[in-house]
């Protein structure tokens, strides 16, 4: 485990006894990386802040039921990012903030520093090497979905593909990944 | 539709994927928030697709939120602590003092509840004596469910009045971790589930139902209870596990 890693996994051990220092730590290391999962699925902002704030909030909440043996820190905090803002994002929708203004879809190969992963690497190379493996059309829809949060709907607009298409290479590729990651 | 030729269409766990990605609206997206509450196995598989799908989270890259994040996260956990510790510094007892939490929590609901709350108190008339029913005269129709789970002795039992409106829980072992409460979920059935509001953790309680509360505790109808964060407002959404989950029958 890299250093950075073992770090963070220290620090949320400390947040789950309600030391605040560690949270701090953790908020050092992680909030560059949930504010920019939050910003691409609100698109705005001064909302992506308030959600920010709302999801370091929750995490000192249920620090306690952190499991270090069932994944890292970062995804933890990612799933909460990621979903505080999908739910934003279905009573509100997206901010008109950023929506002329488009942000460029994330690379297949986003190369980052070794050092910089929070993530346990085996993990994401595992879905990197099964994301590899579906149709590009099937893999865009799913990666497009995961971090801008778009809905079928929204998905199959913007690719200009009837809905039942969409669906059909959502559900696809979603097979796909079950078999291959071992679902 | 291509729906018919996909065999993915009919799959849960990969409807699970779909809720997990998030592109699911409108009914399906309904139907999925009913399954995680009311399907274990639904809701096992939608934490299955969250984690593999965090694993590449990180690729979004990195923003630098503003100073001011920080100092919002400090501010807002200062004045929870600053409640909690005005809580335990009353040496009350600890039943108590749940009481006092939940009594506080329900004032914070906000003036709507509690306006709302007041007028049906003054509105409802007192009711007079009761005078001893005929033999002859009907049941006052009831809804029940009883919640258990017999791993963690978490139970709730719940008892609808339909005719006067009153909703009537007795909760055993609902204890939540700090600045966290249990919640009442009803799960209307085909629907996605509506917050009843944070419930004690153990104990008897009572409370008048609102016309669109007892519209929607009808038979087939299922109740579910999560932990939520102690906030004082009802939730959009449960977050998961699931504590205890079950059908509300007829008596």
């Amino acid at each position: 485990m890299s250093d950075r890693r073992s770090q963070l996994v220290e620090a949320m051990t400390g947040v789950a006894a309600g030391d605040r220092a560690a949270l701090h730590t953790v908020y050092d290391m992680t909030s560059a990386k949930l504010f920019a999962t939050i910003v691409r699925i609100v698109r705005g902002r001064e909302r992506a802040e308030d959600l920010l704030q709302e999801v370091y909030v929750k995490a000192w909440r249920r620090a306690g039921r952190f499991d270090p043996a069932k994944g890292s820190p970062i995804t933890w905090l990612c799933t909460i990012a990621r979903n505080t803002a999908l739910n934003d994002l279905r009573r509100e929708s997206r901010s008109a903030e950023l929506a002329g203004d488009e942000l460029p879809e994330v690379a297949d190969e986003t190369v980052l520093p070794a050092d910089d992963w929070l993530c346990a690497s085996e993990d994401s190379a595992a879905l990197a090497r099964c994301l590899e493996e579906l149709q590009s059309d099937h893999r865009r829809s799913i990666k497009l979905a995961f971090f801008d949060g778009f809905s079928h709907s929204e998905l199959a607009n913007r690719l200009d593909v009837p809905l039942g298409t969409m669906k059909s290479w959502i559900r696809r590729g979603l097979a796909g990944l079950k078999g291959c990651l071992g679902g | 539709m291509a729906d018919a030729t996909d065999p993915a269409a009919t799959d849960p766990f990969i409807r699970a994927g779909e809720y997990a990605l998030g592109v699911l609206e409108g009914g399906e997206l309904a139907s999925a928030q009913r399954d995680l509450l009311a399907d274990r196995s639904f809701a096992e598989a939608v934490e299955w697709w969250e984690h593999r799908f965090a694993a590449m989270a990180e690729q979004a890259g990195e923003y630098r939120p503003s100073a001011s994040v920080w100092r919002g996260i400090e501010a807002r956990l200062d004045a929870e602590s600053a409640a909690a510790d005005a809580a335990t510094d009353n040496a009350v007892p600890l039943a108590a003092r749940r009481a006092s939490n939940w009594s506080l929590a329900a004032l914070v609901a906000g003036g709507a509840m509690a306006t709302a709350a007041l007028a049906l108190f003054l509105i409802t008339p007192r009711p007079a004596d009761v005078v001893a029913p005929d033999i002859a005269a009907a049941p006052a129709e009831q809804l029940i469910a009883q919640l258990q789970d017999p791993e963690t002795e978490r139970r709730l039992a719940s008892v609808v009045d339909v005719e006067n409106r009153r909703l009537a829980l007795t909760i055993a072992g609902l204890e939540a971790a700090p600045g966290q409460t249990p919640e009442l979920w009803v799960i209307p059935a085909g629907g996605a589930p509506v917050s009843l509001g944070a419930i004690p953790q153990s104990g008897r309680f009572q409370r008048d139902l609102s016309a669109a509360e007892s519209a929607l505790l009808v038979g087939g109808a299922s109740l579910a209870v999560t932990f939520e964060e102690d906030s004082g407002v009802r939730h959009e959404t449960p977050t998961l596990p699931i504590l205890l989950v079950g059908e509300l029958d007829r008596v």
